[in-house]
């Protein structure tokens, strides 16, 4: 094959690795922010019941 | 990924970076990392998302209860978006893999086939095809051409002249000597490829016949010769195959080398048993090479270009395509290199049999699935032979011999056993 040819398949690679490391970011946040809006509901879960067990 | 690759193709597609690249082929060296990326997410080396089923951990780490969980996960709606999470992980993860193996595939699919997508879609015979025809025959002994030796004709103690310890000499006549340097002329001034067929027949005459080939292949006229022996096949690797052609042809001859591509080594495993040796001839010198039909790439090719042929037969069988058509299409298509060969045909066949693209398609994704590591192996392998013959004209020959030196360890562990030599003399008209 020739050389463009072979760049152009390299260079799909390259996009398509790309692609996936973005994908993944995303997910990653999303991911995050998930593990994060249950922290704060269980810590509010928590300070509720202590505060039943208080009052 | 196929878990059946042998180690030794595993290490050679995974060093392919050894080959030196000049500053200008950064892009190449780049497309390694790519690959070495690829490799990692493939074999889930690269960093894990955390599993979106850490919430108990979540909760172990906050001593919360699991009533509290419990609680708190239906207030933030845990169940249904970690499920929205977990499927877009797979679907991102066959996305990559989907378009991993369709960027590969054509290359997989030209190795696989030995060049010839006509005998994979089941031509039965080439002589309709638009396919050019012997040109010439070269008349075995001449008084002249017998004083022909390989030291008067190739410079054996250049650094360039480099060889595998496994290549077994095939003496080459003083009548192949003339062919050779024939060809190399043809490599200069001839736009397309050329081949040539050597073979002794049963009167112990030696024959050889050219041809100019088209991208439809050779493979059928070697396997035709199977009443003689000593079968030799040649070919060109014209300049002009170069992109970077017209400026080289208008300098000083510069010592670049264009190595055997993936396709010439898949027709080499194909042919290895009734042909003694394979030779390209570009502009420079002579690459001399030989396959291990036995070797464990050249078992996995066997099983891909099964497997497509098989899926093919299906496809002509379910859409009624007559052999007339296919003829027609792939003339249309000679033009093209033969990774690109397919999807033309495909595409061309979909106007009177509509769907066949698509079955087309999913053929290639369905090999590239099961094939994706040997396709990977035989780019890279096509990428070292293009990163050797761009980066060469550039070099010193004992640079460059390091290169081909290198190139031909790595062609070895695949099962190919080269051996490369610089002719003596260059053409005149070129060298001024």
């Amino acid at each position: 094959m020739s050389k463009e040819q072979l760049e152009e398949i390299g260079k799909e690679l390259q996009s398509v690795v790309a692609g996936y490391k973005d994908e993944k970011a995303a997910l990653q946040a999303e991911e995050n922010q998930l593990e994060e809006d249950l922290i704060l509901a269980l810590e509010r879960k928590k300070t509720e019941d202590t505060l039943k067990k208080l009052l | 990924m196929n878990e059946e690759l042998p180690n030794q193709v595993e290490a050679v597609s995974s060093d392919h970076e050894e080959i030196e690249i000049p500053e200008q082929e950064s892009g190449t060296e780049t497309f390694a990392e790519t690959f070495d990326q690829i490799e990692e997410i493939e074999v889930g080396k690269d960093e894990q998302i955390p599993s979106a089923d850490s919430a108990a951990e979540t909760a172990d780490r906050l001593h919360a209860t699991s009533e509290q969980l419990d609680a708190a996960k239906t207030e933030v709606n845990y169940a249904e978006r970690s499920g929205v999470l977990e499927g877009k992980k797979q679907s991102m993860r066959e996305k990559f893999d989907a378009g991993v193996r369709r960027a590969i595939l054509p290359v997989a699919a030209a190795f696989a086939l030995g060049g010839s997508p006509a005998e994979a879609l089941g031509v039965p015979t080439m002589e309709e095809v638009d396919h050019p025809e012997m040109s010439s025959v070269i008349p075995d002994k001449t008084g002249e051409k017998k004083e022909l030796t390989r030291e008067k004709v190739f410079e054996t103690n250049s650094s360039l002249s480099q060889s595998s310890e496994k290549f077994k000499e095939q003496p080459a006549s003083p009548e192949e000597l003339t062919l050779l340097k024939d060809l190399q002329g043809m490599a200069w001034t001839e736009k397309n490829e050329w081949m040539a067929y050597t073979r002794r027949d049963k009167e112990g005459n030696l024959k050889t016949t050219i041809k100019e080939s088209g991208p439809t292949g050779g493979l059928s006229e070697i396997e035709n010769l199977d009443e003689e022996k000593e079968k030799k096949v040649s070919h060109t690797h014209p300049v002009e195959m170069s992109g970077s052609a017209p400026s080289i042809r208008k300098e000083v001859m510069m010592p670049f080398v264009m190595p055997p591509s993936a396709a010439d080594f898949g027709t080499c495993m194909d042919t290895s048993e009734i042909v003694a040796v394979q030779r390209v001839v570009d502009p420079r010198g002579v690459w001399e090479y030989q396959c291990d039909g036995e070797s464990p790439l050249a078992q996995m090719k066997k099983k891909a270009g099964e497997q497509i042929a098989s899926d093919f037969d299906k496809m002509k069988a379910d859409y009624n395509i007559t052999d007339e058509d296919l003829k027609k299409s792939l003339a249309k298509a000679s033009n093209d290199h033969p990774s690109l060969m397919f999807a033309a045909i495909f595409k061309d066949l979909d106007a009177k049999y509509p769907g066949v693209k698509k079955r087309g398609d999913d053929i290639f994704l369905q090999m590239g699935m099961t094939n994706a590591k040997f396709g990977r192996t035989m780019f890279e392998y096509e990428m070292a032979a293009s990163s050797l013959y761009e980066s060469s004209s550039s070099l010193s020959d004992e640079k460059l011999g390091t290169l081909i030196k290198s190139f031909i360890g790595k062609a070895e562990g695949l099962g190919m056993n080269m051996r490369y030599t610089p002719f003596r003399e260059l053409p005149e008209k070129k060298n001024k």
